[in-house]
């Protein structure tokens, strides 16, 4: 080949082979400093004076998340909120006096590079909490925080499996899981079909999109759910087309962001107008209202607050929300990806000054202590939905529909509460 | 049955796709020998052009026109500015440079309008019953529009390069620029028209293609099929408007079948599956399926 022809075939292999490649592991092992069954405790940490040292200078809070790929503008949007609510606990007064110091690193969504990242804002940056996003990359974070006994906190996965507090008692998971959402959604279908209903499942081809698919299968078995076809979302037409020939009565599409947008303009385009339920983390109007009337009707469970619905403009929380986050500067607030941010900042919020007004006072360990016995509600949490982290953080969700002539989510159902 | 012709129409119609930005890549490749590994990311700065002349309540004729312009000044003033001063050192400094340019446009796209997802309104009419059945495939306005727009792009470049003075030009230059300077063509002038003719061809795609993307408009719409765009410039043989065509059809069919129609392989290899083809064939046939071998008289 001549020079450009093998610069040209060089750089197409390597861009074709990342973009292959990139982005699954599946890293569980257990975590090193684990004490009794439940409990969170320093015993194995690799520095058990900085876990109990208390903290007066300032929070360091760390986020490992993606700035840039495809889930970049959704990112910005929750750490802008988070940001401004950190801001406002600040303004407040903070953690007993001690403000929260906020900063992110770019994860790119790669789960070796999260890892590496988190284990620098532990190490060099010397982060009191970090976080992250995304099954795979809470994989492979999860253990290093805890060996450091470093509070990983509200970190938004689906995954059941990092919830369990005697397993990985130095982390919280924010987002329902995904037994909770899926089990909601098995019993809906119940509902709309009393005969049984037949169900494909589109999967994207990810950690997350795997462990939602799974988890539907599983809430399905022994209900009038049958699971027909499933097909990676790798190409959305194709798996339409195969999803399609099932001739399934429902669609469940485990995927996240423009994948959902994706499926749903790709159903529509082979004219195939099944029943769709989109998984939780697609709720926001940017990834309906682009298809037009192709999205109509698509349910979609909830357990934040949706400012802009009739039944939530008016709400004292509502309200209090709007006028905090403008005092702030935020953008745009009455974004679903805003609400996300605000709200792990009333998480945050919550469990510091938990910490703060703790015997031990605000330390790392006080700070995972008061995260492991969170129980409250969060101001932008839909009435009767709690987060309890004894019982796995969100408690309930709530169905909604999107309606298409109006651009807008409607309720769909009473909130449907699981723990 | 059904779903094969299924997959079969949308795996040309995203073959289509490919041979469109594939074209753009080819007329620089032709024009100067160079492979522009910004015209992905070039076309989506333009078509976030045209997205802000349609939101200006303007025609979407008007918005394809507008980016079109902008892509020929976009593509000549990146050649004239950054590509020739660093031409002269080596190829790669010009792989570097446009790779830096890559970034800088996605980055730039952020910047101006936003991570957040938008529609891009199609030339001809989609809507769920702007459709033609073809058995049991439907063909939407945004699909013909793409079809159409790859033919005439062909015809219209083929015969630029064997039809006229300037298409003469610019395979001088491509072949042999200081040749090509002594015989009197204004080298310059060529490697500008020709950068600024494939920055308009891909402005153009885009517009036409993003309709059609997974990812609409978004900072993503370009990058999955720039690779592959890139990969049927490469299958085709480079310097091959037919070749361009004719890979970028039977990549994005095969790439429909490999994720159709093999279990395990194609959810999750079927970008590698179909590498390994290209990377086979061009073992073969380095020079590409309609590529001109180069031949060095000694």
């Amino acid at each position: 080949m001549s020079r450009p022809r093998t610069v040209a075939a060089l750089a197409v292999a390597t861009g074709l082979l990342v973009t292959a490649c990139g982005g699954v592991t599946n890293d569980a092992a257990a975590p090193a400093a684990t004490g009794e069954a439940g409990t969170v405790s320093t015993d194995g940490c690799t520095d058990p004076d900085a876990a109990t040292a208390v903290i007066d200078d300032a929070v360091k809070v760390g986020w490992t998340v993606p700035l840039s790929g495809p889930y970049a503008g959704v990112w910005q949007q929750i750490t802008d909120a988070f940001a401004a609510r950190m801001a406002l606990y600040n303004e407040q007064g903070g953690a007993g006096g001690v403000d929260v110091d906020f900063f992110t690193t770019d994860s790119k969504l790669d789960p070796e590079i999260a890892k590496a990242l988190n284990n620098e804002m532990i190490q060099k940056d010397g982060a009191d909490i970090v976080s992250s996003t995304g099954t795979g990359q809470v994989a492979t974070m999860i253990d290093d925080a805890a060996a450091a006994c470093v509070p990983f906190i509200a970190a938004t996965s689906a995954s059941g499996t990092y919830r369990d507090a005697a397993t990985y008692p130095w982390a919280t998971l924010y987002l329902p899981s995904v037994q909770l959402e899926t089990s909601a959604i098995v019993a809906a279908i119940e509902r709309e079909f009393p005969d049984g209903a037949t169900a494909a499942v589109a999967i994207s081809p990810s950690e997350s999109g795997t462990v939602y698919a799974d988890a539907f299968k599983a809430s399905a078995q022994g209900t009038s759910v049958e699971v027909v076809e499933e097909a990676s979302l790798t190409d959305p037409n194709a798996a339409a087309s195969t999803l399609k020939a099932s001739g399934a009565d429902v669609l469940f599409v485990a995927s996240a962001a423009q994948e959902c947008l994706a499926m749903t303009t790709a159903i529509s385009r082979i004219g195939w107008a099944p029943q769709v339920y989109q998984n939780s983390t697609c709720a926001d109007r940017s990834l309906y209202e682009p298809a037009g009337a192709a999205a109509d009707g698509q349910r979609v469970f909830k357990y934040e607050v949706v400012p802009s619905l009739p039944e939530f403009a008016g709400t004292p929380a509502v309200e209090q929300y709007l006028a905090d986050a403008a005092s702030q500067g935020l953008a745009d607030p009455m974004s679903n990806w805003s609400v996300t941010g605000w709200t792990i900042g009333e998480v945050y919020a919550d469990l510091l000054t938990a910490a703060a007004e703790s015997d031990d006072g605000l330390t790392r360990l006080s700070i995972m202590e008061a995260a492991r016995a969170q129980d409250f509600h969060p101001a932008t949490f839909i009435e009767g939905i709690d987060f309890d982290t004894a019982t796995g953080g969100v408690t309930g969700m709530q169905p909604f529909a999107w309606d298409a002539e109006t651009a807008q989510f409607v309720l769909d159902g009473d909130p449907v509460i699981v723990n | 049955m059904d779903v094969l012709v299924e997959r079969l129409v949308a795996g040309s119609t995203e073959g289509a796709v490919y041979a469109l930005i594939a074209l753009s890549l080819v007329v620089v490749f032709r024009g100067t020998g160079t492979i522009n590994f910004a015209q992905g990311e070039m076309a989506l700065f333009t078509t976030f052009v045209a997205w802000s002349v349609i939101a200006r309540d303007l025609p979407v004729w008007v918005a394809l026109l507008v980016a079109t312009a902008s892509g020929f000044v976009l593509g000549a003033l990146v050649e004239r500015f950054l590509v020739r001063p660093v031409r002269k050192r080596n190829d790669m400094a010009v792989l570097i440079v446009l790779l830096g340019l890559f970034t800088v446009f996605n980055s730039l796209d952020g910047l101006i309008w936003g991570g957040e997802t938008k529609v891009l309104a199609s030339l001809l009419p989609n809507g769920p019953d702007d459709y033609v059945a073809l058995g049991p495939a439907r063909i939407y306005g945004d699909t013909a529009a793409v079809w159409i727009g790859t033919v005439l792009v062909l015809i219209a470049l083929t015969v630029l390069f064997r039809c006229t003075r300037t298409g003469l030009h610019m395979r001088a230059v491509a072949n042999d620029g200081e040749a090509a300077a002594l015989a009197g063509v204004r080298v310059g002038r060529v490697l500008s028209l020709s950068w600024g003719l494939a920055g308009a061809i891909g402005s153009a795609a885009g517009v036409l293609v993003t309709p059609l993307a997974p990812a609409q408009l978004s900072l993503l719409t370009m990058l999955a099929i720039f690779l592959s765009a890139a990969a049927a410039a490469l299958l085709g043989g480079l310097d091959s408007l037919v070749g361009a065509v004719v890979a970028g059809l039977s990549i994005g069919v095969l790439e429909a079948l490999v994720i159709g129609y093999v279990p395990g392989v194609g959810s999750n290899l079927s970008e590698t599956t179909v590498l390994v083809i290209i990377v086979l064939v061009l073992l073969v046939r380095p020079q590409g399926l309609f590529g001109t071998k180069k031949l060095e008289r000694v």
